[in-house]
């Protein structure tokens, strides 16, 4: 039930991000939504459980992505392996860890995505520094709170299925 | 046979290698869609479409806002220069016509060398019906006594009843109370101008045997001590010879329109010390 939820949430944001979020000018280059909760789901999920979850999400972004196909899957993919492997050896509930998180999770996705463009060259391009920055300052001060919200959602759904056993 | 350790780095270049392979694959062909990336598309579009439709009507709707207020803002602006405009349009009409008058008076002025004229405005009319006398704003100070005409560049207009020290108030010649020797330029025929109303004036006291045709001009005779002669009065508009009587009824119509006076001149019948320096 709770991964239909994170379905359902990670429908919200793909359509939150490629309708809403292009309007909103101020913000320029916005991150990538997802990745918080992907980030989330590699600190709180099983991998047997969350890697299908999220290579859906991802997939249904590949869908409605013009890049190349399996981009979102596998950048999602690793995103959740790095992560997941990382909270073994850190606390995954810092605050100043979940900020960098995200902002590295977002680097970690513009890379893959620049990598795959077949020019390494734009790597190191003004523009994509600029991208980065912009993207990488976007996610430290939104990605953390969207962190916050989903384990506030997670311990109430935890809560409700304890009583609900009960 | 192998550690935990040893299969995992086998996994991770396994994966590594096979995301390179299928990023290479992808990168280069583009496969057309399958059915399950129709489905993904078909179920989140609609969803897109309408989170869309949503933003562009709201968006329009917040143009059309501040594009309503901006036109709002335009129409006061253009209003208020609308006014200013009609008010100066105004100011400079009523100066245009104020110079066709002033220029008229002078004119007057100018042919009428012997008199001595001051010229006066008028304040204020008397809002009675049957009073017909005005204000002009020359009195006492500027020398102007009792019983001195009044005229316009069209005829007579009345003569002076009461002043103050710089306001006086005049007779006008329609009004009943009001007599003016005159005679018909054309015949010499002498009569009295009497008041009647706004319009016109009754010419009295002209025998029978007098020649008096419509059209004819009416001037002052200069005989009753008030106007000079040879001012304008009016012309003949109307003649009644009854069968008895000795005189005629003839009305005149005024040269001067009392409703529209705005300037007038005051002449001085004996001239007055300070206009002589």
């Amino acid at each position: 039930m709770i991964y239909l939820f994170y379905f359902g949430l990670g429908l919200c944001l793909i359509i939150i991000q490629t309708t809403i979020i292009p309007f909103i000018y101020f913000l320029g280059r916005f991150y990538d939504l997802i990745i918080p909760l992907v980030l989330f789901l590699s600190a709180h999920r099983p991998v047997q459980k969350g890697i299908p979850l999220i290579l859906i999400i991802g997939f249904i972004m590949d869908c409605l992505s013009g890049g190349a196909f399996g981009l979102y899957c596998i950048s999602y993919m690793w995103l959740y392996l790095v992560v997941g492997g990382m909270t073994t050896y850190v606390h995954a509930h810092s605050a100043i860890l979940l900020i960098f998180m995200v902002a590295v999770g977002t680097v970690i996705e513009n890379v893959f995505f620049i990598v795959t463009a077949g020019s390494a060259a734009s790597l190191f391009s003004m523009h994509a520094l600029q991208s980065f920055i912009s993207q990488s300052i976007w996610a430290m001060i939104t990605g953390a709170f969207m962190l916050i919200a989903l384990e506030s959602i997670q311990s109430i759904w935890d809560r409700w299925s304890a009583e609900k056993r009960s | 046979m192998f550690s935990k350790r040893m299969v995992t780095i086998v996994g991770v270049l396994i994966l590594i290698v096979l995301t390179i392979m299928l990023l290479t694959i992808t990168a280069q062909h583009r496969s057309h869609p399958n059915i399950l990336t129709r489905l993904a598309i078909n179920c989140v579009s609609p969803f897109q479409e309408l989170v869309s439709s949503s933003i562009r009507t709201c968006q329009q709707i917040w143009k059309n806002y501040f594009s309503l207020v901006a036109v709002a803002y335009e129409n006061e602006r253009l209003r208020s220069a609308l006014n200013k405009a009609y008010e100066l349009n105004n100011r400079c009409l009523e100066t245009q016509r104020s110079n066709e008058r002033l220029r008229a008076l002078l004119e007057f002025k100018e042919t009428n060398k012997a008199f001595q004229l001051v010229a006066a405005e008028v304040i204020g009319r008397d809002p009675s019906y049957w009073a017909k006398t005005m204000m002009i704003d020359k009195g006492e100070a500027d020398g102007i006594q009792k019983g001195f005409p009044v005229v316009v560049h069209r005829g007579i207009v009345g003569q002076i009843i009461e002043m103050t020290g710089h306001f006086s108030k005049v007779l006008l010649i329609i009004d009943q109370n009001s007599a003016v020797d005159s005679l018909l330029q054309r015949t010499r025929v002498r009569g009295i101008i009497k008041g009647d109303s706004t319009r016109s004036f009754f010419f009295e006291y002209v025998l029978r045997k007098g020649s008096v045709k419509i059209g004819d001009m009416v001037i002052s005779s200069g005989l009753d001590g008030v106007y000079p002669k040879g001012l304008r009065v009016g012309t003949v508009s109307e003649i009644l010879r009854s069968n008895s009587g000795i005189f005629q009824e003839i009305k005149v119509t005024p040269y001067v329109d009392f409703e529209k006076l705005e300037e007038v001149f005051v002449l001085f019948k004996p001239p007055h010390p300070a206009i002589q320096q």
